[in-house]
C-alpha cells in the first residue's frame, strides 16, 4: 500500500443510527439490529453510507449487510430498501442509490428493511429476489419479433405523441418500488408500464389483447396483490411513472376480454 | 506505409493471432462470407448448447438471437436480472448510417469516421461489417418497440454526437442504452417463454472449462448460496463488458468487472491491447473517497453545452459573475472545426490539462464548466428540457445545483475499455469454442471508442454477427457431442476456484478487498490514466507488484464461503484487478507511441497524440505465460486498404 | 384467451365490479337524499313519496330495485373483503416494521386505507338503518295512518321520532363522516379501476369525489340534526320544517 495515501483515512461527517433488517437466509427468522456509523458527509449518497457501515462492519469481524445495488446512477434497478417506511426512502424521483444523506438530519434514526412481498422473497439481510418481474414480462412483455425480421425502421411511422407517452411508460427501472410501496403489495404499476409502452406503439398492435391478459394472469399467479389505487407507486416510483397507465392496462383488459 | 514494413509487419505476425478475415474487396467481404458459410442444420440446432455469459446488448442479443435460431442457450448475469446490465446506463445514443438526416452518411463514413476515430488501431474488416450492419440494428430495435426520438411527422430523428460531422446518432431521450437494453431482454424473455433460453441470475462466472484445447465449460459461483455449480457446452460466448473498474473510480456499476475475461485468459485466451482504456469527458466530479462510482452524463451535452474555465488561474468567482471575455472556451479555441464536439481523449485530456494549469474550478479544483446559459437562450428552456431534462435531474440531485441556472462542473472518469479479449473476425479467441463479444473483446474501437458506438457494436456482435459466425464454427469443427460436467476437467476447474476462495478466506488480515481496490485504483489512474510515461509506468508496475504481494498477506474476508457473501465475491475481483492492471501497464509501456486514449507524454505535438504507424501499426496480444510479470507478446499486424493513415486532426 | 366473466375473477375484475357496483351504491345514495329532503316539506309530502315508491310497477318495482342494490352491494362487499383482507395479508405474509407515506402524489392516506374499515362500518349502520327504518314495523310499535282506506306505516312520524334522540343522531353524525371518507377515495377510485381516466381527468375525477363526499355527508347530516334542532315544528301533524 502506497504509503503516502491512508487508506482508512475517516473524513469529518455526521453520526446516523441505523436499524437494519438482518436474515441470514431465505427462510430463517430475521430481525432488527441497531448500529452506528459515523463521518458521513451531507452529500453521500445512502449506499456509500452503508459501505461505509460495512467496512467498518468486516474491520470489527462482522459479517457485512447484504444489500443489492449496481449501477449506482438509478437507472439499473437493483438496489431496493425501504427507508423509514418508504421504498427508496424520503426524495421523490429517485433510487436508493441517488438519494444523498443531505436528507436525513445529522444524528437521525433511520429504519432500513427489504422490499416486502410474497413474490419477493428476502434472500438475505436486504436482498430480495424479484425475478417474479421477469416472470411477468416473459409472459408477453414483448413484441414478437426475431432478429432480422424487422422492416427499415423508417417504414412504421410514430407520430411524436405516441413515442413520447411510450417512451413515458418505457421508462420503468423495473425496481419493484411499486410492490414494496403498495399497501396490497400489488405489481399493477410495473405491469401497466410494459403494458402500455407497448400499447401506444404500431409495433405492439398485433399481440395487444394476448398481451395484457398473459401479464395481468401471470401476474395475478405469482401472488401480487389487487390494485386499490392508492397511488402510492406513482410516488416513490424512481422514474415517476403514473397510474394513469394502471387504468391504461384495465381499459385494454376490459377490451381484450369483453371483445378477444 | 512502405512495402518493408508491411512486410516486417508481416514478419512478426504472431501463429496464434490469425485474423481470419476473409478475402475480396471490403464493401462484400462480409456479404460474400455469410453466403459461403457452413450451416448447422435447424434439426440439429436444438443438439447444440451454447453458453452465454452476461446479458448486456451484446448477451442479451446474442441469446435472444440464439434462442430464435433453436440452439439450446444457457444465459448466465451476475444481477438479479438481465434488465439490469451495465449497457442499461447508456445515455446518449446510438450511431446508425441511415443518413435519414440527408446529410451525407453512408455506411463508409461511419466506417471512416470509426476508423479515424480509433486513431487507426482497429482492424478495418470489423469496422467495415460493424458500419454495414448498424442499419439493419435500428430496424430490429424500432420493430422490438424500443420508443425511439420521432419527429412529429412519425420518422426517427437523429442528434449529432462526438467524432461525426453528421448527425446520425439515434436515442431514446437520454436513456438510450436502457431502451435497447431492454429491446434486447424483452427478447431474451420471450425466449424464456419458449423454453429456448435458460436464465441463471446471480451467478458470477469464475472459471473457463476446457475440454481437448476448446472451451467447452464454466464455472459459476451461485451468488445466492455460495456453491461452485458448472455447467457444460459446445462454445462460450463472453460477453461480460470491459475493465473500466480497475481504476476503482469509474462510471462503471459496482458488479461490472473483468473477472470472467481475465480468467480465461488466464487460460489461454490473448488479452489484446489492455491500455486502450478511455475516459470519458463529462462525469460529475468525486465527493469524497468513499465513492468508487461517478455518474456520468451523456457527452450529446456537448451538443449543446459549452465547456470553459476562467482565463485567469485561481478565479474563485461564481461562474455567472465572470464575464464572457473573461471565459476559456478552451476546446472552441483549440478546435474551431469541432469545437465542443471532439472526440473523448481529447475533450478529457484538454479538460484535465487547463486544471493542472490551475484554471480548474469547484472545491477541488478537479472540474471544469459545461454552461448551457447560451443554449437556454437559443433554444429556450423547454426545448434543453426535452433534449436533457433527465441528465439536468440527475445532476441536480446528485450535486444539489440547479444546471439551468448554473453551469455544470464536468471532470473526466474511467469509462470504456477498448481493450479486451482478442477475436478473430468471426469474434472467436484464440481457444476454439470461446467467443467475446461487446466490450468484451478488443475488434472494433481501436484506441479509441466514439460516442454512441458502444451500444451499437453491441447489438451488431450479438444480432447479426455471432448468430452467423457461430454456426460457422460449430458446422465446421463442433461435433454436438455429449459431453457433461462429470468430465474430469469441470473437477479441475472447479477444483482452482475453490482453492482460490479458501485461500481468501483464510488469510484473515486487516485490510479490506476495499482499500486495496482502493489502493490500486489510484496508482492506476495516476500513472496508467490519461497521460502515461515510461518512469510513471515503470514505477506503477513495481508498486502494483507490491500491493498485490500485500493483499495476500493482508486482506481480510468476512464470513463463509457457503452463503451470499459480497465481501467474497469483491475480493475474487480485486485479486484479478491487481493482475490485470499490471498488464494495463506493461502494455502501455511497451507501445512507445500516443494513439487514441493511450496518450504517452514522450510522444506528442503540441498536446497531441503522435503514433507511429512504422512501428505500432498492430494489435498487442499478450499471452498468460504463468507469471503474471512476465506476458509474452503477440502481434497482430493491422493492414489498411481502403483507408490511409494519417494524423487524426480535429482543429 | 379468458373470458369476460373469468376475467372479473382477475384482481382486475375484481376492481372493475367494485367500482361498478360502488358507483350504482352512490347513484343509490343521490337519489335516497333528493328523496329524504322531502322530509322538510312535511308529513304527507313524505309518506306520499314512501307510497309511491312502495307501489310503483304494482309493488313489484321496490323489489326489483331492492334486489339489485343488494346484489351489487354484495359484490362489493365480496370483492372489499376479498381486495382489502384476504389478497392483500397474502400477497404480503410479512409486514414493515416501520410505515411511511411518500407523500407527494401519493393519494394513500386514512381514507384509502381505511376503506375495508368505513366500508363495514357503513355497512354494520346499513343494517341498523333498515331495522330502524325499513323494518321498524317488525321490531316495535309504529304509527300508521289510513289513505283511501287502507293502513300505512307513518314513516315521516318514525323518521321524526328517531332523530330526536341525540345517541341516534350520535352515531348517524359518526357514520356519516365515515361515509363521506369512503366516498373521498371511493368515487375516483371507482372511475380509475373501470380504466376511464387519464392524467388530465384523473384530477377531475379527484374533485368530483370531494364533491360528492362533502355535499352527500353533509346533506345526509342536515337533515338530523335539522329535525332534532328543530323538534317541535317537524313533531307537528303537518310536520316539516317551519321557520
Amino acid at each position: 500500500m502506497s504509503k503516502e495515501e491512508p487508506i482508512a483515512k475517516k473524513p469529518q461527517g455526521s453520526r446516523y443510527t441505523l436499524r437494519v433488517w438482518r436474515q441470514a437466509g431465505k427462510d430463517k427468522a430475521g430481525g432488527l439490529q441497531t448500529y452506528t456509523v459515523n463521518g458521513i458527509i451531507p452529500n453521500m449518497s445512502f449506499l456509500e453510507m452503508l459501505d461505509v457501515l460495512n467496512e467498518q462492519l468486516v474491520k470489527e469481524g462482522k459479517e457485512a449487510i447484504a444489500f443489492d445495488s449496481d449501477c449506482r446512477e438509478g437507472i439499473c434497478g437493483m438496489c431496493s430498501l425501504v427507508i423509514d417506511g418508504v421504498a427508496h426512502g424520503p426524495h421523490a424521483g429517485c433510487t436508493t442509490c441517488s438519494v444523498r444523506m443531505r436528507d436525513f438530519p445529522a444524528g437521525s434514526t433511520i429504519t432500513i428493511e427489504p422490499f416486502r412481498a410474497r413474490a419477493f422473497p428476502v434472500i438475505k439481510d436486504l436482498v430480495v429476489d424479484r425475478s417474479s418481474f421477469d416472470q411477468i414480462i416473459a409472459a408477453g412483455g414483448y413484441v414478437s419479433v426475431n432478429t432480422g425480421a424487422a422492416p427499415d425502421a423508417n417504414c412504421i411511422p410514430v407520430g411524436k405523441e405516441a413515442a413520447d407517452k411510450a417512451m413515458d411508460a418505457a421508462a420503468c427501472i423495473g425496481c419493484g418500488a411499486c410492490v414494496a410501496a403498495c399497501p396490497n403489495a400489488s405489481a399493477s404499476l410495473f405491469t401497466a408500464a410494459k403494458i402500455t409502452q407497448l400499447a401506444m406503439l404500431p409495433q405492439g398492435q398485433p399481440e395487444r389483447k394476448k398481451r395484457v391478459v398473459a401479464m395481468v394472469e401471470e401476474m395475478d399467479r405469482l401472488g401480487f396483490g389487487d390494485c386499490s389505487n392508492h397511488g402510492e407507486c406513482e410516488a416513490v416510483c424512481p422514474k415517476e411513472i403514473g397510474i394513469n397507465h394502471i387504468a391504461q392496462m384495465r381499459r385494454d383488459y376490459l377490451m381484450a376480454t369483453l371483445a378477444p | 506505409m512502405s512495402t518493408t514494413l508491411e512486410e516486417d509487419l508481416r514478419a512478426v505476425a504472431s501463429p496464434l493471432m490469425n485474423s481470419n478475415v476473409p478475402e475480396g474487396p471490403l464493401e462484400s467481404k462480409w456479404t460474400d462470407y455469410k453466403s459461403h458459410m457452413k450451416l448447422v442444420n435447424p434439426a440439429n440446432k436444438r443438439k447444440y448448447t451454447i453458453i452465454v455469459v452476461g446479458t448486456g446488448l451484446a448477451g442479451g442479443a446474442a441469446a435472444a438471437s440464439l434462442g430464435e435460431m433453436g440452439y439450446k442457450v444457457l444465459n448466465f448475469c451476475i444481477q438479479d436480472s438481465p434488465r439490469r446490465a451495465h449497457s442499461v446506463a447508456a445515455q446518449g445514443g446510438i450511431n446508425a448510417a441511415k443518413n435519414y438526416a440527408n446529410d451525407g452518411d453512408s455506411v463508409y463514413r461511419l466506417f471512416y469516421d470509426t476508423i479515424k476515430g480509433g486513431d487507426y488501431r482497429a482492424r478495418e474488416a470489423n469496422v467495415h461489417r460493424l458500419a454495414e450492419v448498424s442499419v439493419n440494428i435500428i430496424d430490429q430495435c424500432a420493430a422490438q418497440g424500443v420508443p425511439f426520438a420521432r419527429e412529429y411527422g412519425g420518422a426517427l430523428t437523429n442528434r449529432s454526437f462526438g467524432g461525426a460531422q453528421v448527425s446520425r446518432t439515434f436515442y431514446a431521450r437520454g436513456q438510450t442504452g436502457q431502451q435497447l437494453l431492454l429491446g434486447a431482454y424483452s427478447s431474451l424473455m420471450r425466449q424464456v417463454h419458449e423454453k429456448t433460453v435458460t436464465m441463471y441470475t446471480r451467478r458470477e462466472m469464475l472459471e473457463l472449462v476446457m475440454v481437448d484445447g476448446k472451451a467447452r465449460g464454466i464455472v459459476v459461483r451461485n451468488l445466492i448460496n455460495g456453491k461452485l455449480e458448472t455447467y457444460a457446452g459446445h462454445a462460450v460466448l463472453l460477453c461480460t463488458g470491459g475493465y473500466g473498474t480497475v481504476f476503482y473510480l469509474s462510471t462503471n456499476a459496482v458488479n461490472s468487472n473483468p473477472t470472467a475475461a481475465w480468467r480465461c485468459h488466464k487460460q489461454g485466451a490473448l488479452f489484446a491491447n489492455p491500455c486502450y482504456t478511455q475516459i470519458h469527458p463529462t462525469c460529475i466530479p468525486q465527493e469524497g473517497d468513499y465513492q468508487s462510482k461517478l455518474t456520468l452524463m451523456s457527452e450529446s451535452l456537448r451538443n449543446d453545452g459549452r465547456v470553459w474555465v476562467p482565463k485567469e488561474p485561481g478565479d474563485k468567482r461564481k461562474p455567472n459573475e465572470i464575464p464572457d471575455d473573461q471565459r476559456d472556451y478552451f476546446l472552441e479555441r483549440r478546435y474551431p472545426a469541432f469545437g465542443n464536439l471532439v472526440p473523448r481523449d481529447i475533450a478529457s485530456r484538454a479538460a484535465k490539462l487547463e486544471c493542472d494549469n490551475g484554471k480548474g474550478v469547484g472545491l477541488t479544483g478537479k472540474a471544469v464548466y459545461l454552461d448551457f446559459r447560451d443554449a437556454i437562450k437559443r433554444l429556450g428552456k423547454q426545448t434543453v428540457k426535452e433534449r436533457y431534462g433527465n441528465l439536468f435531474q440527475m445532476y441536480e440531485e446528485i450535486t444539489n445545483e440547479d444546471p439551468y441556472k448554473v453551469p455544470m462542473r464536468i471532470y473526466p472518469a474511467s469509462h470504456y475499455t477498448m481493450g479486451g479479449l482478442w477475436v478473430d473476425y468471426n469474434l472467436m479467441t484464440n481457444i476454439p469454442g470461446l467467443f467475446a463479444l461487446g466490450e468484451a473483446n478488443f475488434s472494433d474501437h481501436g484506441a479509441n471508442r466514439l460516442g454512441a458506438s458502444a451500444l451499437m457494436q453491441g447489438l451488431a456482435d450479438g444480432y447479426f454477427v455471432i448468430p452467423y459466425t457461430l454456426g460457422n464454427y460449430l458446422a465446421s469443427s463442433q461435433p454436438a457431442d455429449n459431453l457433461t460436467t462429470e468430465h474430469e476437467a469441470f473437477q479441475a476447474a472447479v477444483a482452482r476456484v475453490q482453492e482460490m476462495t479458501d485461500k481468501l478466506l483464510s488469510i484473515q488480515g486487516d485490510t479490506t478487498p476495499t482499500e486495496f481496490w482502493r489502493a490500486l485504483g489510484k496508482i492506476v489512474w495516476n500513472h496508467v490514466g490519461m497521460a502515461r510515461n515510461a518512469a510513471g509506468l515503470k514505477q506503477a508496475i513495481e508498486e502494483i507488484k507490491a500491493l498485490r504481494a500485500e493483499f495476500w498477506k493482508k486482506v481480510k474476508v468476512d464470513g463463509k464461503g457457503d452463503t451470499l457473501n459480497k465481501n467474497l465475491e469483491f475480493a475474487g475481483r480485486v485479486v484479478d484487478y491487481l493482475e490485470l492492471a499490471e498488464l494495463m501497464a506493461i502494455d502501455a509501456l511497451h507501445r512507445e507511441e500516443s494513439c487514441g486514449g493511450h496518450f504517452r507524454e514522450e510522444y506528442q505535438k503540441d498536446g497531441e497524440a503522435l503514433r507511429n504507424d512504422d512501428k505500432f501499426c498492430y494489435v498487442a496480444g499478450w499471452k498468460y505465460t504463468g507469471d503474471v510479470s512476465q506476458p509474452e507478446l503477440h502481434k497482430e499486424p493491422l493492414h489498411f486498404e481502403s483507408i490511409k493513415l494519417q494524423q487524426r486532426d480535429y482543429k | 384467451m379468458t373470458t369476460f366473466t373469468g376475467a372479473l375473477r382477475s384482481s382486475l375484475g375484481k376492481k372493475y365490479l367494485m367500482g361498478f357496483t360502488g358507483l350504482i351504491w352512490v347513484g343509490f345514495a343521490i337519489g335516497h337524499l333528493i328523496g329524504n329532503l322531502l322530509l322538510l316539506a312535511g308529513r304527507e309530502a313524505f309518506n306520499g313519496y314512501a307510497l309511491f315508491l312502495e307501489t310503483l310497477g304494482h309493488g313489484a318495482g321496490i323489489y326489483v330495485a331492492e334486489a339489485f342494490l343488494l346484489m351489487a352491494i354484495g359484490i362489493h362487499i365480496w370483492n372489499g373483503i376479498s381486495v382489502a383482507l384476504v389478497d392483500k395479508s397474502a400477497a404480503r405474509p410479512i409486514g414493515y416494521e416501520v410505515t411511511g407515506n411518500a407523500g407527494g402524489r401519493s393519494r394513500k392516506g386514512a381514507a384509502s386505507q381505511g376503506m375495508i374499515w368505513t366500508g363495514l362500518a357503513i355497512l354494520g349502520f346499513l343494517i341498523f338503518h333498515l331495522i330502524t327504518f325499513k323494518f321498524a314495523y317488525l321490531f316495535g310499535h309504529v304509527e300508521h295512518y289510513t289513505l283511501n282506506g287502507e293502513q300505512h306505516v307513518d314513516l315521516y312520524g318514525v323518521v321524526v321520532e328517531r332523530f330526536s334522540q341525540a345517541w341516534y343522531v350520535g352515531i348517524y353524525t359518526v357514520v356519516m363522516l365515515l361515509f363521506g371518507m369512503h366516498l373521498k377515495h371511493g368515487v375516483w377510485s371507482a372511475f380509475q379501476s373501470l380504466g376511464l381516466l387519464n392524467k388530465k381527468t384523473t384530477p377531475l375525477a379527484v374533485q368530483l369525489a370531494w364533491v360528492l363526499a362533502v355535499l352527500l355527508s353533509i346533506g345526509f347530516l342536515f337533515l338530523p340534526v335539522t329535525i332534532f334542532a328543530m323538534n317541535e315544528s317537524f313533531a307537528t301533524p303537518a310536520g316539516g320544517l317551519h321557520l
